[in-house]
């Protein structure tokens, strides 16, 4: 099934003479990459060029799974275990190719140790998922257990679980919160004070095939809306001095996508299934594509798990081949000098939901001159 | 914040630490030369996350009074608290103990996988819940919902319990020496069998508890089905007693 890009509404202006000129990506260095934890912890999560794998844990095709690892080892990405990977036993072959792990703390804890904590590049607490208020319903080789953390009675406690990780890996590994994109503003603010190194904001909502069923698509927050209110919740809390990162998971699908969250602010994006399961199918370089917004991409049969994971390594490189590009069209030696001025909305409800300047007008919209 | 003393059995430490972090460090250096760890003095004064992440196996006894997650991750480690302790004792532990010769409130013993927890005094609300596996020992009274989704392993509650005991619990077992106002969904009573009267018994002799295992009842789940679980109501009769 195709899919269609969220960021499908706004477009990149290059770089000819007012400004900065573009850069050589050939002879020209630049700086693309995100460190998490930097000055926090012992050991940081550098990522390259700040994108990172989000939880696939709901993908229930072993070859998948383990395409997935593999990518990521050769894309040289930590890889996302999520609740299910610990179940389906995904730690034997993250041994056996030498990737690195971010370790889930989800609410089912299923397999949790300290050891295991502890072997980990980076822990990140689950605030998303879910939300039945009992069980997650069973699933074939799957997991039941609370959709909600139960060692958890309010906002507070959620500091107290941060200092808890970081106790436990004594400070040597980004502690990162994954929250679900419904009030994005309130919970952002709750999240930056909670002191974690990263917040990633998750679009991914209605990863269970009940749910969807169940609730339908009208449900959280557009990924066009998520980046100005997540943004006025880091200023209000000084999260940047803090030097605590935002990340946006899903909905990228390629690195015009990505470079336009970056260029909208976020420190970094996460890649999802809309992403990864196009690099299983060997599509080469991604591109957005007209046609129904459908988050039900399906996973095609048959897959050998080498291929596939070649194929998603190179679908990797194929995106940061694209980030590092734009950077240079757009005269962007880092991220320190891009800016959302090289973005312009298409259409007004992107503007609106943005606050870019709307192309033609030239402006972004009264309502955001305040 | 007050100071205490970390006392090691053979190398004595004299050292000013109040902070959970600076304790947690302490504790760590202490078991790479000593399976033995005290800390006294002054004792703790309700800080947060001590003990936490235990790997190694040793005996850790801790004077005065600690606040949440105490003893949380423990795989290996026996430790003893003097004093009272706060919310979520014990959470996700999966190996080792911890006795508790005071109260302790909301959550303990949350996602228990394996190893003891002993409470010589009272338990606050939802204690066991999700617990896996392992044993959770009350000896005295537990609050409202104990046992709440647990899902393997041993609750054994000396005293009393308020409402919702067994509350949605599909696995293990809750054996009561008191009273319960309630039991919760998809819980019932059941004979206690001779094995269940001898595991008792060995907990008893073990933990030197008080209790006569044969006046015990025993709580299981109706159904080990979440799915059922949910759907289930609540028992209608309020328990009289033994």
């Amino acid at each position: 099934m195709s899919c269609q890009s969220p960021y499908h509404d706004i477009v990149i202006l290059p770089t000819y003479l007012f400004g900065n000129k573009p850069l050589d990506p050939s002879l020209d260095a630049i700086d693309t990459s995100l460190v998490i934890g930097d000055g926090r912890v012992q050991h940081p999560l550098r990522l390259e060029h700040s994108i990172m794998l989000a939880d696939l844990s709901e993908i229930s095709n072993i070859e998948a799974r383990k395409a997935l690892i593999y990518g990521a080892s050769l894309g040289s990405l930590p890889y996302n275990m999520g609740l299910e990977g610990i179940l389906r036993g995904d730690q034997d072959f993250v041994d056996e190719v030498g990737a690195k792990v971010i370790y889930p703390w989800t609410s089912n804890r299923f397999g949790v140790s300290a050891k295991m904590l502890n072997q980990a590049t980076a822990i990140e607490i689950h605030i998303s998922g879910t939300l039945l208020p009992s069980f997650k319903p069973m699933q074939e080789g799957g997991s039941s257990g609370p959709s909600m953390h139960m060692d958890m009675e309010s906002p507070k406690d959620l500091k107290k679980h941060v200092d808890m990780l970081k106790e436990i890996s004594d400070y040597n590994i980004p502690i990162i919160l994954n929250i679900g994109a419904g009030n994005v503003y309130g919970d952002v603010k709750l999240a930056a004070k909670a002191g974690a190194d990263a917040i990633v904001i998750d679009t991914n909502l209605l990863s269970h095939p009940h749910l969807k069923d169940l609730l339908g698509q009208d449900m959280g927050m557009p990924v066009l809306g998520i980046i100005p209110p997540a943004l006025k919740a880091m200023k209000e809390t000084n999260a940047k001095e803090e030097n605590i990162k935002v990340l946006i998971s899903g909905g990228s699908l390629s690195g015009m996508d990505v470079f336009k969250s970056l260029a909208m602010g976020m420190d970094g994006v996460c890649l999802g299934r809309n992403f990864l399961i196009r690099a299983f199918q060997g599509q080469g370089h991604p591109t957005t594509e007209e046609g129904k917004n459908d988050v039900t991409v399906e996973i095609p049969d048959n897959i050998n798990w080498k291929q596939a994971g070649e194929n998603v390594a190179m679908n990797i490189r194929g995106l940061t081949e694209q980030v590092g590009y734009l950077f240079a069209i757009t005269a962007n030696a880092s991220k320190k000098t891009l800016t959302s001025e090289c973005l312009r909305a298409t259409t007004y409800d992107a503007a609106s939901l943005t606050g870019l300047k709307l192309a033609g007008y030239e402006k972004a919209l009264p309502i955001w001159m305040h | 914040m007050h100071p205490y003393e970390l006392h090691a059995r053979r190398d004595i430490m004299e050292e000013r630490l109040s902070r959970t972090h600076e304790i947690n460090k302490a504790i760590l250096k202490q078991s790479e030369i000593s399976k033995k760890i005290k800390i006294g003095g002054a004792g703790l004064n309700g800080q947060d996350n001590i003990a936490v992440g235990l790997t190694k196996e040793v005996e850790l006894i801790v004077e005065g009074a600690a606040g949440d997650f105490f003893g949380a991750l423990n795989s290996s480690a026996v430790i003893t608290l003097t004093g009272n302790v706060a919310r979520f004792l014990g959470d996700c532990m999966s190996g080792g103990g911890i006795i508790v010769n005071g109260n302790s409130d909301f959550g303990t013993g949350s996602y228990m996988s394996g190893g003891v927890i002993v409470i010589r005094g009272n338990a606050g609300d939802n204690a066991g819940q999700v617990k896996r596996a392992g044993a959770l020992i009350i000896d005295g009274d537990a609050g409202v919902n104990a046992a709440y989704l647990m899902v393997g392993g041993d609750m054994i509650i000396t005293g009393d319990c308020e409402d919702g005991l067994g509350e949605l619990m599909i696995g293990g077992a809750v054996y009561i020496g008191g009273t319960y106002s309630s039991l919760g969904r998809n819980a019932k009573t059941v004979e206690m069998g001779l094995s269940d009267v001898n595991l008792l018994d060995t907990y008893f002799k073990h933990y030197g508890i008080s209790a006569k295992s044969t006046t015990f009842r025993k709580i299981v789940p109706v159904s080990s089905d979440p799915l059922i679980a949910i759907k289930a109501k609540a028992p209608q009769a309020k328990d009289g007693g033994n």
